[in-house]
This record gives structure tokens, C-alpha cells and sequence, in this order.
């Protein structure tokens, strides 16, 4: 499945997309770990991470579907005050 | 018009969102237009940077307003665009407008709605200084 990085976590891991390989039924927090086997330095960013597939937010704990494409946001930061 | 929410590249003008929420039944047109400013804690800002998830950005603006429309009826209209890219100094990053019959409403819903957008919609901002930058909304790292 394909994971995106924005922002933050785009910089940090030089790259906007990453496929990684899950089991049938693998869950958000799973494709996390993955995620941080192949970049430890986003570890550290775990307790202020959002997640989302589509446009929703996503649950640590949702079951991820062949073909989604799993958004990982830093905490947002739009408008300007 | 229908109510609009984009993410878009160019300049927002004011005077176009009030066009875009005028209606012949609204008593009271909101603006809120955040502003870059010149500094962050004493330390002066040189210009800031925008990112958006846009399609995901244009659907939580869009339940933005379909929240406001339900709580406060007499709204007539809801314009909500944020700007990404780069950003200079007093240019306006987010242009919220709202029509309604009556001020408080209109006052009301356009707080609602730019408190709810800082909240849920995948923008971020990075400040640029005169000796480095930084992501908003984390800290260190």
C-alpha cells in the first residue's frame, strides 16, 4: 500500500510517497511501524501524528484495505494568527 | 452564489469573498482574513510557507460550513479559501466570509468557522527567519 508525507515529515524523510507491504487487514498503526523501520526519524513524531485515507481522518486502530493510500500529517497549522 | 472553499495559489481579495456571500435577505457580511505578520515571539519573520492536502483541505471547509449552516440557519452564505505557497509579509493567508440576516449571527458563525479550520483542515505553515525556518505546530524537532 502507499503511505504520503506531508509537510514536516516529507522533508524529514526526503520523499512524498513510500510502499509498504502489509498483511490483509493491517492496521493504520501497523503501516506506522513500517513506516519507521525504513525512517527512524519520524518515530519521535509519533504521539502528534495524524493519520487519514481520502479525505477522513483515520483511527491508529482502522483496518487498512488494499489500495488505500495512507495520509500521515504533523499536527496542522493553517490560518495565521 | 454557492457557498465556496478552496485551496488556491494566487492572491485573496476581500472584496471578491463579500461579493461572493452578498445576498439580498443578509442584513451583515462577516470577513475574517488572517494576516502574515512581520513576527514570532520577537523574531522577525522574513516571509511564510503554505502546504495543503487541497482536496481534503476543500472537504473539511466544506463540513465547516455544512456545521455553521445547520447551527446557525440564518446564514446565507459561506465563502472559505486558504492560500498556499509563499507568503510576504501583511498578505492574507485564509479569507472566511459569511452572510446572514443579522450581525450576530454572522459574528458567530465566521469565529466558529476559522477556530474549527485551524482545528481540522490539513494546512501547514513553515516560517522562514533570517536564520532558519521552521514548521508550525510542533514542538523541537
Amino acid at each position: 500500500m502507499a503511505v504520503r508525507f506531508f509537510a514536516r515529515y516529507r522533508e524529514a524523510t526526503g520523499r512524498q510517497r513510500l510502499e509498504v507491504d502489509l498483511p490483509e487487514g493491517g492496521t493504520v498503526e501497523a503501516a506506522w511501524a513500517a513506516v519507521v523501520d525504513r525512517h527512524p526519524a519520524l518515530s519521535q513524531y509519533r504521539p502528534f501524528t495524524l493519520f487519514a485515507i481520502g479525505n477522513d481522518y483515520v483511527q491508529p486502530d482502522h483496518p487498512l484495505k488494499a489500495g488505500d493510500e495512507l495520509c500521515l500529517f504533523p499536527p496542522v497549522s493553517g490560518g495565521s494568527l | 452564489m454557492p457557498d465556496l472553499y478552496r485551496i488556491v495559489e494566487e492572491p485573496l481579495s476581500a472584496d471578491a469573498v463579500a461579493e461572493a456571500v452578498a445576498a439580498a435577505a443578509a442584513g451583515g457580511i462577516v470577513i475574517f482574513s488572517g494576516v502574515v505578520r512581520n513576527e514570532k515571539d520577537g523574531r522577525p519573520v522574513k516571509y511564510l510557507e503554505y502546504e495543503a492536502h487541497a482536496p481534503m483541505a476543500e472537504a473539511k471547509m466544506l463540513e465547516i460550513g455544512e456545521q455553521v449552516r445547520r447551527r446557525w440557519p440564518s446564514v446565507k452564505a459561506v465563502t472559505m479559501l486558504h492560500r498556499v505557497g509563499r507568503l510576504e509579509i501583511g498578505e492574507s493567508s485564509v479569507l472566511i466570509a459569511v452572510s446572514a440576516a443579522h450581525r450576530q449571527e454572522a459574528f458567530e458563525a465566521c469565529h466558529y468557522a476559522i477556530d474549527t479550520l485551524k482545528r481540522t483542515v490539513p494546512v501547514w505553515k513553515k516560517e522562514h527567519f533570517e536564520d532558519g525556518e521552521i514548521w508550525v505546530g510542533l514542538q523541537g524537532g
